[in-house]
């Protein structure tokens, strides 16, 4: 195999150290990683968005079911939404069975994605503290451990003494205006560059056949009978009998154009970063009464998120109200971050549901398939919601994995009750 | 509170529609009609007006108060 040199019909040059070497020696430049084409009239399937989760659904939907006629639009450019703004953590320490089982197998493919995007995703394991300040919340903590460990999933609550172990920084004393009281630790949490996810899963989905188009929006949802013929864009009309709506704050404008109403409002979610630091902060730490998530990037960043903004809004401009919060927050955790300078604020827009769960699968307009409501907890969920949207599409019903996820839920009122365990909890 | 929108009569409506009452909202990208409650201040329900994309704000034509939840 000539790395490099293979045409693009065999693939683009596999990534590996001795590429690495060899470009390195050569100074030959690098593939793009995925091909800009012309928009064709007609696709099997056209998925709008091309975020973690269109992305994902196009690669498993080619390589699980070698369903490879297949478009993923998106408006602006890939990974630009909320696949590029959230806070990269990953966990699996629900509150409900479903939850629990769904969060953890996209724990297993993010823990191999690597591998098998043949894309260096930097996975990296580190544990995931959520601070208890109350006695209901410890309460709360113990009833997630115990549902976890049913589950199989790694999660133990421990006291201030181990959370200092963990994180020596912290200040477990109880003269803190909300002291810590324990703390559920989920060893298997951690986080992942979350723009190589993106980046991996489109050059994987674009070898396989995957078309991409950037910098094309959605103008229009052709149904007729009540049965999806079609989509219109910027660029031009595409005929399909299946589209896919995973456009995340954006769900319901998508929505409407194929005359489908869902349960869902956009809020904006803050986000922050400081500027590089010494490596100090190995586990994820995350306090729901304080509002805020804190990590450590390997770049040596802290990146700091909150809870939602508290109204809806399509806004992603950052307020001072927000930093001064979340400084103060982060301070009542651990003081010593005082003389830290905050680089960068920004936000993303979250489809909040009123259960805290996505809304996945089939819709009254056949065809016009949802994978949307991932509020604040979308990106840990890409891969697992990929590869069940992608089943969903090939097998026409939603695999058991998502079945308590439908759209109909609302209407005969069968909520998902994971209000307690993701509203804040990264 | 949100947007302002029309609560079905308990005694007549169905359990479909309720839902529909209860979850569905219109989640407009652009100019929407609000609810408001001035917590801070007066602590009265008003209407507004906001541009959800700028978060600019005005009040309506004819204003009125806004409704308790």
């Amino acid at each position: 195999m000539a790395e490099g040199r293979r045409t693009r019909q065999d693939g683009p040059a596999r990534y590996s150290g001795l590429a690495l070497l060899r470009h390195g020696i050569t100074g030959r430049a690098w593939d793009r990683v995925w091909r800009d084409r012309a928009l064709e009239p007609a696709h099997q399937v056209v998925i709008i968005g091309g975020g973690v989760h269109g992305l994902a659904t196009a690669y498993y939907l080619a390589r699980n079911h070698g369903i490879t006629d297949v478009a993923v639009l998106d408006k602006g450019y890939l990974g630009g939404g909320g696949s590029g703004r959230n806070t990269a953590i990953l966990r699996s320490n629900y509150l409900t069975p479903e939850g629990v089982r769904f969060y953890d197998r996209s724990l297993e493919l993010y823990r191999g994605l690597a591998a098998d995007l043949n894309f260096n995703v930097m996975f990296s394991r580190r544990g995931h503290l959520t601070l208890a300040h109350s006695d209901a919340s410890l309460r709360t903590m113990r009833w997630r451990a115990e549902v976890n460990k049913a589950s199989g999933v790694d999660s133990e609550v421990i006291g201030p003494r181990e959370v200092q172990r963990l994180v020596p920084e912290m200040d477990v004393t109880d003269q803190a205006r909300y002291p810590i009281l324990g703390a559920l630790y989920h060893p298997p949490g951690g986080i992942v560059r979350h723009d190589a996810v993106v980046w991996g899963y489109a050059r994987a989905a674009d070898h396989l056949g995957v078309h991409l188009h950037q910098d094309t929006e959605v103008t229009g949802i052709d149904v007729s009978g009540g049965r999806v013929t079609g989509v219109r864009t910027t660029r031009g009309n595409i005929a399909t009998p299946i589209v896919v709506n995973a456009t995340a704050g954006w769900a319901t404008t998508v929505a409407d154009m194929a005359g489908v109403r869902l349960p869902v409002q956009t809020f904006p979610l803050q986000a922050a970063v400081t500027e590089p630091v010494k490596p100090f902060l190995r586990t994820v730490v995350v306090s729901g009464s304080l509002h805020v998530y804190v990590s450590q990037t390997a770049r040596g960043e802290l990146v700091f998120g909150a809870s939602v903004d508290p109204f809806a809004s399509y806004s992603t401009r950052g307020s001072l109200e927000f930093t001064e919060g979340l400084a103060s927050h982060v301070l009542q955790l651990m003081p010593s971050l005082a003389k830290v300078r905050l680089l960068r604020q920004w936000a993303g827009l979250c489809d909040m549901t009123p259960d805290f769960a996505p809304i996945m699968g089939a819709t009254d307009v056949s065809g016009f398939l949802v994978d949307v409501g991932w509020g604040t907890y979308g990106f840990k969920a890409g891969p697992v919601a990929g590869e069940a949207m992608a089943e969903c599409i090939a097998t026409r019903r939603a695999p058991e994995i998502i079945s308590s996820f439908g759209l109909d839920r609302f209407a005969v009122g069968r909520l998902v009750g994971e209000k307690g365990a993701a509203a804040v909890g990264h | 509170m949100g947007e302002v929108r029309a609560r079905p009569d308990p005694q007549t409506t169905t359990p479909a529609e309720w839902r529909g009452y209860l979850y569905l909202r219109r989640n407009t990208a652009g100019w929407t009609t609000e609810s408001w409650y001035h917590r801070m201040g007066c602590r009265r329900y008003l209407v507004l007006e906001r541009d959800t994309t700028t978060n600019e704000a005005r009040l309506p034509a004819s204003p009125g108060r806004g409704r308790e939840p």
